[in-house]
């Protein structure tokens, strides 16, 4: 391109206008004269320093039209570069404060604990209970649970199916059922079972029990932080003093460990887990799979 | 129509991969039969409050996420001339995507503390989307060479010539 833009300087008072068509040094005056051709001092001044080269005639028209396309051409590589560069940083910008707003979400919709909440206990307390045992201890059929109190299928079990099997079975002195702990999940789930036997040793194992279903939240989140198991006692009516040096002093911290153990030396992968009458530990998929066991193991 | 390129057929691949793999986390996340929780299983993590946002399971946004990459890349076969544009879309969902899941990944590690197998495979399948999506980008906007001859306009046919 060999062009000069329009309004350059250039000291050689030879001519008027270069070759290229640009002005020249006293060129410029004549340049903005307006007495090119004749189209007047005001608007050949606005052509001049408008993006528009004004028009020519002759060999020198054929100059500006070169200098018209070369601009265009500028242009567009100026334009092509800009839209390159935006197809670059807009999607990484919008991506960039998508995932901001997704995590500053899922960070405040899984923190928000809720109030410590108390279940109705009475399905428990209106048949036989006895520490970790429900209903009769002469019932024909033995039933072992195996649960870990962050586990969402063991609260799922526990709030949708488990009234049906105390109604039906155990209310009916057919079943005498039976919780261990199979805590597993994380610290919190052995927290939460330490803190069940603080309550066993205030006789109120399945009010807590209840409670703590209700009132969990989600994995190793603070749902079954010493301060919310603390409140849990509170609610469920414990001498909270009682089991706070209880909880404190890990007085039953061992106790659990053994359990869990005995589990898995049973079989135990996962929770809930059942035995009927000591069979091999077993998952369910539905109450069906549950009931029958009973039901074959019924004299 | 010209050959596509080898790395818009692999990113169509991927979506589609990450659509199986999100469908059936989708699939397991709405199953309400669930019913054990299992070591290191997925249950755990998508049972974890950090499965949802604002009730909607993660693995169905992850789903939407894969399903909308498939299309858009379906679309630059159909409209490559605007392949650019659908490009730079693409790279944009994935790049959310991968760092997303980079972000869920933490949580399995260093919160829930349990790994879920189907989540890292997708987390590995947007990676993949992210890299070829903007490897892609690069080719398209890659500037064309300056000594590239100017292509003279077609020449059109006889009926349309001026008559004299």
């Amino acid at each position: 391109m060999n062009v000069l833009p329009d309004t350059t300087l250039v000291i050689s008072p030879d001519r008027n206008v270069s070759s290229s068509g640009a002005p020249r040094f006293w060129g410029v005056l004549w340049y903005h004269s307006g007495r090119r051709n004749g189209i007047g001092r005001r608007k050949a001044w606005a052509m001049s320093t408008s993006r528009e080269l004004p028009p020519r005639t002759g060999s020198r028209a054929e100059q500006e039209r070169l200098s018209r396309r070369a601009q265009r051409k500028l242009e567009a590589e100026r334009r092509a570069r800009q839209r390159r560069r935006l197809l670059v940083i807009v999607p990484i910008v919008i991506a960039l404060v998508a995932v901001g707003i997704g995590v500053w979400w899922n960070q405040r919709s899984a923190q928000e604990v809720a109030a410590v909440q108390m279940p109705d206990v009475s399905k428990y307390t209106s048949v036989p209970h006895d520490g970790r045992f429900l209903g009769d201890p002469n019932a024909p059929v033995h039933v072992i649970e195996w649960g870990d109190y962050q586990c969402p299928a063991c609260k799922s079990f526990e709030q949708r199916f488990f009234p049906t099997i105390l109604e039906q079975y155990i209310a009916t002195g057919k079943v005498r059922w039976e919780f261990r702990d199979f805590a597993f999940i994380g610290p919190e789930s052995a927290r939460a079972a330490e803190a069940a036997y603080c309550a066993l040793d205030q006789g109120k194992f399945w009010e807590f029990h209840a409670a703590l279903y209700a009132n969990q939240t989600g994995e190793n989140v603070g749902a079954f932080s010493d301060r919310r198991l603390e409140e849990i006692a509170r609610v469920v009516g414990l001498d909270v003093g009682q089991f706070r040096s209880c909880l404190r002093d890990g007085t039953h911290k061992e106790d659990v460990q053994q359990m869990v153990r005995e589990a898995q030396s049973l079989g135990v992968r996962a929770t809930p887990s059942f035995s009927v009458n000591g069979s091999a530990p077993f998952t369910i998929r539905s109450l069906g799979d549950l009931t029958q066991r009973i039901e074959e193991a019924l004299p | 129509m010209n050959r596509l390129p080898r790395w818009s057929l692999a990113s169509t691949a991927l979506a589609f991969a990450g659509v199986g793999v999100a469908g059936y986390l989708t699939l397991v996340a709405f199953d309400q039969s669930l019913l054990v929780c299992g070591l290191g299983d997925c249950s755990t993590v998508q049972n974890s409050p950090y499965a949802k946002i604002a009730g909607v399971p993660i693995a169905l946004l992850g789903l939407l996420m894969y399903l909308a990459l498939f299309a858009l890349s379906l679309a630059r076969w159909r409209w490559w001339q605007k392949a650019d544009v659908l490009t730079s879309a693409n790279a944009g969902i994935a790049l959310a995507g991968t760092l997303y899941s980079a972000y869920l990944t933490y949580l399995e590690l260093f919160v829930i503390h349990a790994i879920c197998q189907w989540c890292v495979t997708s987390a590995l399948i947007v990676t993949g989307l992210m890299l070829v999506e903007f490897w892609g980008l690069r080719q398209l906007l890659r500037p064309a060479p300056l000594s590239e001859p100017v292509t003279p306009p077609p020449k059109r046919g006889r009926r349309q010539q001026p008559v004299p």
